[in-house]
């Protein structure tokens, strides 16, 4: 078989795998709640982002107030982004290149007739597909902020930036590799790397010193900005600048072009640049296979623990964990898988209580300090605020256990407990160290503030704190019935945030819905809690009719918590893993 | 006592379990056999509860598996063949975490012996990740066993064993018939289950080919005297189809 039989080979790999998986999800939408998710996602993409751009690409001429000055400015300093990450890929590459591939791919790949130059080819091939993709989402959210109506000229001006450093990425990592080979220590390599960095960051600084000085403080921002990009305009495009930078204007150039000409003289530099790059990996004959095959393994441990429920970035424990309380053999079951997931969520007496012990020091030392006004208010601010969207999204943070361990359905299905309970106790453990938090938060927001603390005050402050905790659970039942009723979309036991459409619609159906349940299950506890407020305080005092409005409020919030729990134990109960198979 | 009745697992169209019948009794012992994909993990799973069967009924220790899951889980132990663990429990935290599950009003009492009987005293306080793979299968086997089950399933219980681990987990099963549960190990060698069980039960494309003791199926199959691997070689081997599926019944899981 000859290199361009194999290349086909390899390309109707790439190709077939992706027509096999748009076809997958494509056939998964005759399923209505696919399809609804994937109609939600794209609407809410078109409405926000892609309006912008094609509106503006049918009526191209709708240019931003900037001149072409100012363009060229921001040309350069796109250009020196660049330059400063194609220095850090010799800086900072390690001394092994890795080419990524998965771990099926190695398996297939390595042992298969093919040199390393086929295998480069592949991997270049490959990487296509999500740097076009890259472009066009990049392309999709900068609209908004640079709808020129040059979408085309956008796109493949990110596909040449991101293609551009790709390659050189690559083939740094590869000379890397080879010097290093010949005895060049890593050590010696980044001070080779740096050096010469500051030399040149030298030679800029010389001939900004003989610019006129920095420009002064003035109190009208729009002018201090005008002075401000008029001399990194001069810096930029006099002196050792515009060489220094060449190469990499010409990479970004095709982004800024205002017109098919200027992009057509554009593409030229660019993509003589991708040659000799491509060039320049290809001919580079450097043994990646170890290190790629160390690569995957790392990459696959990484993604099987985040199938496993294992969250990304979350170690395991390398030392015991102490439990927050003893647990008895008998009482209620739910209660031992809330002991469980305090452990899981390493919240001992001793962390919790130095976690407190800590916050609330510190917000009497911000009372008593003689700080500022606006520096005083704000720690206070930031408590309350950290303790109100704790309130408003800890649902989320509640049912993580739950979603966790849906993981290990197997083991949990073969508990005898029933699906409520089970639930029930999925969701405590988490509640719990919610419901310390929102404390924590709250009585630091209360320490710290300037402001004097009366009956009313404190009588508020129990009664929101009596009111959250069932309103976590209410808030918790969304997400945990999302993880049941969908579980292609949620994938339980898994931490990978969903790609597509469907997956981005299927998360704003339930964050609305999520509001709509908090604001059906407190519109009758809230109305309660309400007349007990007037009706106690007519009788007593505003301080005692706070407290027993909150615990009329919360006891109701708990029943509609206890009847959510029960419907969603009956769903687990016939939550059946093996029917989802996509 | 497991008594399955017209068991039945349908995915979609596909059926991986067909009316499949058997009684396993206190002390038996029963191996299910058979090739790749003829529904043994699916029976299993769903035998344990884990997952519902399409139709059909199942009754762990006279209990009701759908109609009453709790006391027939209470009565149950199951062993897949990876051992399943939490990762941020110790060993002595699994085992009271598993008697809380179970309301083992007497586990204190229980865990030590259980931790020596299983040669785990010194790992007591260790993670998952601090144990070999014989280890863990020695806790998950503690968890399963604290609370006395008088049915357990295994599912390939050798799979990544050394040889001495390999004779300590033939020797639990053992012992464990010997108390009387009523046992159903799931594998694919066959020396196990010809040494370890009473009674053999052949799985093909979902369908029950051979049950019995294992004269019987011995006798049935292939020459007296012939081995189990014989016998399987013989009914894998097999192109016509084993029977005809059975006809679509109404649910029976509500």
């Amino acid at each position: 078989m000859n290199t361009w039989q194999l290349t086909r080979a390899l390309f109707f790999l790439q190709t077939r795998s992706l027509v096999n998986a748009v076809r997958m999800r494509i056939r998964r939408l005759k399923q209505p709640k696919y399809l609804i998710g994937a109609v939600v996602g794209f609407s809410y993409l078109y409405f926000w982002f892609g309006r912008a751009v094609f509106g503006n690409w049918r009526s191209s001429g709708s240019m931003p107030a900037w001149d072409a000055e100012r363009w060229d400015l921001i040309q350069s300093v796109a250009a020196m982004v660049l330059g400063g990450l194609a220095v850090g890929q010799w800086i900072f590459t390690g001394p092994r290149a890795a080419l990524q591939f998965s771990e099926t791919e190695l398996a297939f790949l390595l042992p298969a007739p093919l040199s390393r130059k086929l295998l480069i080819r592949y991997k270049l091939i490959r990487g296509q597909l999500g740097t076009l993709l890259s472009a066009l989402l990049l392309t999709l959210f900068t609209g908004r902020f640079a709808a020129d109506g040059k979408i085309v000229f956008h796109v493949l001006g990110w596909w040449v930036a991101f293609t551009l450093l790709n390659l050189h990425g690559l083939g740094a990592s590869f000379t890397v590799q080879r010097l290093t080979e010949r005895g060049l220590a890593t050590w010696l390599r980044r001070a080779v790397g740096l050096s010469v960095v500051a030399a040149l960051a030298g030679v800029v600084f010389l001939w900004l010193r003989a610019l006129p000085s920095l420009p002064a403080w003035r109190d009208d921002p729009r002018a201090m900005a005008t002075d401000w990009s008029q001399w990194a305009e001069l810096a930029l495009t006099t002196g050792p600048g515009p060489w220094l930078l060449a190469p990499f204007r010409w990479a970004v150039a095709p982004w800024f072009a205002q017109s098919m000409g200027q992009f057509l003289i554009a593409l030229v530099p660019a993509l003589l640049m991708i040659l000799l790059l491509y060039w320049w990996v290809e001919r580079n004959d450097v043994a990646f296979e170890e290190a790629s095959l160390q690569l995957s393994e790392k990459q696959a441990a990484l993604v099987s623990q985040a199938r496993e429920g294992k969250r990304k970035g979350v170690e395991i424990p390398k030392s015991v964990i102490p439990a927050a309380f003893v647990l008895r053999p008998t009482g209620p079951p739910a209660v031992a898988l809330m002991w469980k997931n305090l452990i899981a969520a390493r919240a001992t007496r001793g962390r919790l209580a130095w976690f407190a012990g800590g916050a609330f020091v510190f917000a009497l030392i911000v009372r008593w300090s003689p700080l500022p006004e606006f520096l005083s208010n704000t720690v206070p601010a930031l408590s309350l605020m950290a303790f109100a969207v704790l309130a408003l999204l800890g649902g989320t943070q509640t049912s993580s256990a739950l979603r966790r361990d849906l993981g290990m359905l197997d083991v949990l299905r073969g508990y005898p407990l029933p699906g409520r309970d089970l639930v029930l106790g999925e969701l405590l453990g988490p509640a719990v160290v919610t419901w310390i938090l929102q404390s924590v938060f709250l009585i630091t927001g209360l320490l710290s503030s300037p402001t004097e603390l009366d009956w009313v005050v404190l009588s508020a402050a129990v009664a929101a704190l009596v009111i959250v905790g069932p309103l976590n659970l209410v808030n918790a039942l969304i997400p945990s019935t999302a993880t049941l009723l969908f579980p292609a979309w949620a994938k339980p036991g898994r931490d990978i945030q969903q790609p597509g459409f469907e997956a981005m619609g299927q998360r704003i159906v339930f964050g609305l819905a999520q509001l709509a349940v908090m604001v059906v299950a407190l519109a009758p506890a809230a109305a309660v809690g309400v007349g007990v407020v007037f009706g106690v305080r007519y009788l007593l005092n505003l301080e005692v009719a706070l407290v027993v409005g909150s615990v009329f409020t919360a006891a109701i919030l708990a029943v509609e918590a206890w009847f959510g729990m029960q419907l969603l134990g009956r769903l687990f109960d016939r939550y059946d893993a093996s029917s989802e198979q996509m | 006592m497991i008594e399955v009745e017209g068991l039945t697992k349908l995915y979609g169209e596909f059926v991986a379990v067909s009316e499949l019948s058997f009684t396993v009794r206190p002390g038996e012992l029963l191996g299910l056999v058979g090739p790749n994909g003829a529904g043994k993990t699916s029976t299993l799973r769903c035998l344990a509860g884990i997952i519902p069967p399409s139709h059909g009924r199942i009754r762990i220790a006279g209990h009701d598996l759908a109609q009453d899951p709790v006391p027939a889980k209470q009565q149950l132990a199951f062993f897949p063949d990876e051992p399943r663990l939490f990762d941020y429990l110790s060993v002595r935290q699994h085992l009271e975490f598993t008697a809380r599950l179970y309301q083992v009003a007497d586990a204190e009492a229980r865990i030590g012996p259980l931790l020596t009987e299983l040669e785990l005293t010194d790992k007591v306080d260790h993670l998952p990740a601090e144990l070999s793979r014989g280890m863990k299968q020695k806790v998950a086997l503690a968890c399963g066993l604290i609370h006395s089950p008088k049915v357990v399933f295994f599912d390939e219980p050798l799979t990544g064993l050394d040889p001495l681990a390999i004779r300590r987990m033939k020797d639990t099963i053992r012992q464990l018939g010997r108390d009387g549960s009523a046992i159903v190990i799931s594998s694919h060698l066959l020396h196990l289950l010809e040494e370890v069980c009473t009674h053999v039960l052949i799985l093909k494309k979902g369908l029950r080919v051979a049950y019995g003791t294992l004269d019987e199926v011995r006798q049935t199959f292939a020459q007296e005297g012939s081995s189990l691997e014989e016998v399987f070689i013989r009914i894998a081997l097999d192109e016509s189809p084993p029977a005809a599926l059975p006809p679509r019944l109404p649910p029976t899981v509500p």
